[in-house]
């Protein structure tokens, strides 16, 4: 049935529906409740650009989820037969489609603040429990990771190679963009102070020649500036 | 090789001329020079300057060397020499309209000797002068003895700054002199206003025939520096050269006519029983000396020689034209150059040749050295206290400075002896001038600052310069202030000019009831417009509103105590009679009974106003000002930050009481017990927590019947079909918590963490302080005092966990991200914005409510998008960190104005703008030059 649903997709289908709510839960119910007409509906898959790859992965978290992004979004409803396809390709005669019926109104205005607000509302025991559990994973990756590099320490691969970490009797420097800036810096010092600048008569010499270059230069720069002001008549008082 | 380049570029433009550099190197940087001089960009940007190679490591020649220097050493930057350069072009009278003054000049002259004579007749019938002529003289009262006839006059000289070659655009005006004939004279006209009034009759004939030649344009009247016992002839050119020049004739008495004697301030030439018409003297009566009248008189009598003075002192001294242009520049940006009492050029140019004599000043100095040297004189002499003379040789039959002290408050004495070139100066007006010169000084000396912009480009009307003005809208009403404070000495003196006998008086008197609060009273100066010859001269009242500034101390400016001496003391006796019914005995915490003013005002906003109630309490009980002559603005853009029903805040109360509430949190927040990691630092994030939120938020309570109470959840839910709650905006606040090991180095856990931070937040603050607190996962609401406080945890290592980027080397790299960004904006850079703002309101406490009003102002101008919150409160800012020219606004009315002054002058194009937040940038960094 998939591959069905696949093939199906391939011809698309342009809905043009607008939605004020942003719980997913929601938009998904009002869709297969619009798509009823046509067939059964098998589900409904909502993202943020159309692709052709299946969405398998469901929501883990009901706490920490990526920022929803603005605008428009794209859902796909997967019929269950082909013909339920057809169905809603043909609705676009039908006029349009309506979300907010008597039977299911759209909540809007205030009881839309007000199941909003009561929404937010976090359980804080189920918090808990989520930041609990994720920790715990997170600490048993953590520790399954470092046996790994503990028992790796000092073991050559196949090729003779031996891993350098932080940890261990003799840690290696960190392998950041900081710290190999920290070395040439540190490089550089250390050459500076062995140099003489004012050695030999010619360094002497260079040094006032670079001093007038940089007075000279400086000098067009003002003019220029003032060029710029004049032309800006920034030099009438009044 | 150069000499085809040196074909190409025949005197090329005004720069070239103007440069000081020796031919050769100048003709190296022409193709960069020429190519901007010659076709300004339609939008003008700065490039980076290109220089190759060759030109730039040229070996430099001495002359270049030298200039290099200079430039380095007398000036901050080259850039200042170069400005000077250009304004002085602009204004500086060109060779080729010199000829057409001239020839003016000369036309004028032949005129002059063809004023038909008339017959001798009293000077009170005035019926031979035409119809089309009024006499330029306030002539009360009218009967004075005395014969006038117009006889042509016996010399015309052209004086003052025209020859000088000190005069400036756009106001070029040629002073000419012309000296009545001796015959017109009689013994006795020193009194009463007869030699006034001959001058006055003498002028009038003079406009009555010029105002029938083609040759002017204009034939008008005009008080010389608004004085009316000085009326003046000024005549314009016909056609296209109308606005290029105006000639000024002064009538003046014949030479050696006059015995100086007889004007010494001490004398009395205004005759009491004369000028109260009464028929006889009061025998034995002493008559009061009129040393401003006698000033008057003299001034006529030493035109020439002022200018041969003066021109001794111009011989060889380049820059003494080019150090007074500045200074008349400087002048008329501050409005201290018109009217009457003003600081004229003419005065300036006296005070260089005083310098030049005492050797401040030599005569090797440039322009700028010349500007410099006397504002630096200003700012350290007091001229009110020790007058200065230009006096050579001391004839001890001349008045001393000691009796010009007692009859001028400011005392300048000239060349001769016997004029005050400062008479009608009053103390404040020179204080003002002192105090001006003092700022520039400062500005000047600032190497970070763009001095020459700030101290001769930007005008400083006084709505700008000072914290609080008011105007007095009917100055007639001053004439009952001359009666109250009994000024009939000093009416008799000024000729009743009442607004200057008693302008002196109300100033002082101010400033002694605003002393300690006030840093300088200033006044506007009396100006009377220039009037056409068959109108009546203008009246006293005529000036129009005088206008008077206050500038704060602001530690003291809105203190509700008066405190006075003690009652049993002398001088409670004094302090009682000067603040009237408002003085009352009190008595202190130390124990002492004294006399005291206390000034009602509950909220910081009527606190900024108690000035106005002692200036609108002292005008009427000294000088019988009433209220509705008193047009003071301090508050009137106040209301716009005032929101409720209670009309009387401005919302600055509630802030503090935001603040405090978020004090008491924060140190709940230290001491809290029990958390895994210790609490590092609170730092607040919202507007309200930096003073400058627009409408601070309120204490809520929410009413219990709305809403639906969730008992398992813990929840006040509204309810539909009640009235919709109040909306309480939270107050975001950032905790930082103790780095430690414990911390997970990814930054999915670290946000598990942060949740499982906000939750136990929560619970132990509803814990131990009893708050009511609602996690979530970003954050946790805590409701305190009818606030809701949003705190956030914050992790100082997790920005940069967030910018972590393996290259495919395997190198740990940052990157910067928008999610690292967002939240070092979020826990890094506004909070130390807050904590910064913080500190400038605790510095100058105007700041907030200026800057709410800017906030107001952009909000309703719809541009609110366009301009984050963050970025007003740094311009603001800015404008409290960088006043100059002026000083730090210590009024929010007066920081709004420069506000949007500030907003429609900044060259936003070509300069950034650095807000040096606690001074922590210094050197290049800060003066923003470009690289």
């Amino acid at each position: 049935m998939p591959s069905a649903g696949v093939n199906v997709w391939k011809e698309i289908i342009l809905l043009f529906c607008i939605f004020f709510f942003s719980s997913h839960v929601y938009i998904k119910e009002s869709l297969s409740r619009l798509f009823f007409s046509c067939g059964h509906v098998q589900s409904v898959d909502i993202c943020d650009k159309p692709e052709v790859a299946e969405k398998t992965d469901t929501l883990k978290s009901k706490f920490f989820n990526p920022k929803t992004t603005k605008g428009f979004r794209v859902a796909y409803v997967v019929f269950r037969s082909p013909a339920g396809v057809q169905a809603a390709k043909a609705l676009a005669q039908r006029g349009p489609l309506l979300i907010s019926t008597e039977s299911h109104p759209v909540k809007t205005g205030i009881s839309k603040w007000i199941a909003s607000y009561a929404a937010s509302v976090v359980d804080r025991e189920e918090l808990k429990a989520e930041v609990d559990a994720f920790m715990q994973d997170y600490d048993k990756q953590i520790a399954e990771e470092e046996a790994k590099a503990a028992e790796e320490e000092g073991v050559p691969d196949e090729e003779g190679w031996v891993k350098v970490t932080r940890k261990g009797r003799k840690p290696g420097l960190p392998r950041t963009e900081a710290a190999n800036l920290r070395v040439l810096e540190r490089e550089r010092r250390k050459r500076a102070r062995k140099e003489l600048l004012n050695f030999y008569a010619w360094q002497h010499r260079e040094t006032k020649r670079e001093h007038i270059a940089q007075l000279r230069k400086k000098f067009e720069e003002d003019k220029q500036r003032i060029a710029l002001m004049r032309a800006q008549r920034k030099f009438r008082p009044y | 090789m150069s000499t085809p380049i040196r074909n190409a570029a025949p005197g090329s433009g005004p720069a070239e001329r103007r440069l000081v550099l020796p031919p050769h190197i100048n003709l190296a940087v022409l193709p960069v020079a020429q190519s901007v001089w010659r076709r300004p960009p339609a939008a003008p940007l700065l490039q980076p300057v290109r220089l190759s190679r060759a030109e730039l490591y040229r070996p430099p020649t001495s002359e270049e060397l030298q200039q290099l220097k200079e430039t380095e050493d007398l000036f901050h930057s080259g850039l200042l020499s170069l400005q000077i350069e250009e304004l002085l072009k602009e204004v500086t009278l060109k060779e080729t309209k010199k000829k057409r003054i001239n020839a003016f000049l000369h036309e004028i002259n032949t005129l002059l000797s063809s004023v038909p004579e008339t017959s001798e007749t009293d000077l009170t019938d005035q019926a031979w002068l035409p119809k089309g002529v009024k006499v330029p003289f306030l002539q009360v009262p009218f009967s004075v003895k005395g014969r006038f006839r117009f006889l042509p006059p016996a010399e015309v000289n052209v004086v003052g700054s025209y020859l000088l070659g000190t005069c400036i655009k756009p106001e070029i005006n040629v002073d000419v002199a012309v000296t009545m004939p001796r015959e017109i004279f009689q013994d006795k006209d020193n009194l009463n206003q007869r030699y006034h009034r001959k001058r006055a009759l003498y002028l009038a004939h003079i406009a009555h025939h010029f105002s029938k030649e083609k040759l002017f344009g204009s034939v008008t009247f005009a008080y010389m520096n608004s004085n009316h016992l000085k009326p003046i002839l000024l005549l314009r050119p016909q056609g296209k050269d109308e606005k290029l020049v105006t000639v000024r004739l002064h009538a003046c008495p014949a030479p050696g006519f006059f015995k100086p004697s007889r004007f010494y301030p001490s004398k009395n030439n205004v005759r009491t029983a004369w000028f109260m018409e009464q028929g006889t003297s009061k025998e034995g009566a002493p008559e009061p000396p009129t040393p401003h009248y006698n000033n008057s008189i003299l001034c006529d009598t030493v035109l020439q020689s002022h200018l041969h003075f003066l021109s001794n002192v111009a011989t060889d001294f380049p820059g003494m034209k080019d150090g007074l242009a500045l200074l008349k520049v400087w002048l008329h940006q501050r409005q201290l150059s018109k009217g009457l009492g003003c600081f004229s050029g003419f005065l300036a140019s006296m005070l260089v040749a005083y310098l030049l004599m005492k050797r401040k000043i030599v005569k090797m100095m440039s322009g700028y050295q010349v500007l410099r040297n006397v504002l630096q004189f200003l700012a350290t002499t007091d001229l009110s206290m020790t007058g200065i003379s230009l006096a050579k040789d001391t004839d001890a039959s001349l008045p001393s400075l000691d009796d010009f002290h007692q009859a001028f408050e400011v005392v300048f004495v000239d060349p001769s002896g016997l004029v005050n070139l400062c008479a009608d100066m009053t103390a404040s007006k020179y204080h003002q001038v002192q105090f001006e010169a003092k700022c520039s000084m400062e500005v000047l000396d600032d190497s970070t600052v763009d001095g020459f912009q700030l101290v001769l480009m930007t005008a400083k009307p006084m709505l700008r310069a000072f914290d609080h003005i008011f105007h007095l809208k009917h100055v007639s009403k001053l004439q009952s202030a001359c009666k109250k404070m009994q000024l009939l000495n000093e009416l008799m003196d000024r000729g009743g000019n009442y607004v200057a006998a008693a302008l002196p008086f109300v100033v002082s008197l101010l400033s002694r009831g605003l002393a300690g609060r006030v840093l300088l009273v200033a006044h506007s100066l009396p100006q009377t417009p220039e009037w056409h010859i068959e109108a009546e001269p203008p009246k006293h009242k005529d000036i129009g509103p005088l206008t008077f500034g206050l500038l704060f101390v602001p530690e003291f400016a809105a203190s509700a105590l008066e405190k006075g001496p003690q009652a049993d003391r002398p001088e409670a006796q004094d302090f009682r009679a000067f603040w009237g019914e408002k003085s009352e005995l009190r008595r202190f915490q130390d124990g002492t009974i004294c006399e005291a003013v206390v000034w009602e005002a509950n909220t910081v906003c009527q606190k900024r106003l108690i000035p106005e109630q002692i200036v609108r309490h002292l005008l009427w009980l000294h000088a019988d000002i009433p209220e509705s002559s008193i047009y003071y603005t301090g508050a009137l853009l106040e209301s716009v930050v005032k929101t409720g029903k209670e009309v009387s805040g401005t919302g600055e109360e509630a802030m503090v009481s935001v603040v405090c509430s978020y004090d008491d949190l924060s140190r709940k927040l230290w001491k809290l017990e029990g958390l895994p990691l210790t609490v590092t630092a609170v730092q607040g994030v919202h507007p309200a927590l930096r003073y400058t939120d627009v409408f601070p938020p309120v204490p809520m309570k929410p009413i219990y019947s709305f809403h639906n109470r969730i008992r398992n959840k813990d929840l006040l839910l509204p309810s539909e079909d009640r009235p919709c709650p109040a909306y309480i905006s939270p107050l975001k606040v950032v905790c930082h918590m103790e780095g430690s090991g414990r911390w997970p180095q990814d930054k999915e856990a670290i946000k598990r963490i942060k949740a499982a931070f906000h939750l136990q937040l929560a619970e132990l603050l509803q814990q131990q302080h009893h708050l009511i607190c609602r996690p979530t996962v970003t954050h946790t609401d805590v409701y305190k005092d009818g606030y809701v406080f949003r705190l956030q945890v914050a992790y100082h290592r997790e920005p940069l966990i967030l910018k972590e980027v393996v290259t495919p080397e395997g190198m740990l790299k940052y990157q910067d991200t928008e999610e690292s960004q967002q939240l070092e904006l979020e826990t890094l850079h506004l909070p130390f914005l807050t904590s910064s703002l913080h500190g400038l309101q605790q510095q100058h406490p105007a700041f907030g409510c200026t800057c709410r009003m800017a906030k107001r102002w952009v909000n309703a101008q719809l541009l609110s998008d366009h301009v984050s919150e963050e970025c007003m409160d740094l311009l603001v800012a800015y404008l409290f960190l960088q006043p100059a020219p002026f000083t730090p606004p210590s009024s929010p009315q007066v920081g709004f104005l420069r506000f949007l002054n500030f907003l429609a002058t900044f060259d936003w194009k070509n300069s950034p703008l650095i807000v040096n937040l606690n001074a922590g940038l210094t050197g290049e960094l800060h003066t923003g030059s470009p690289k």
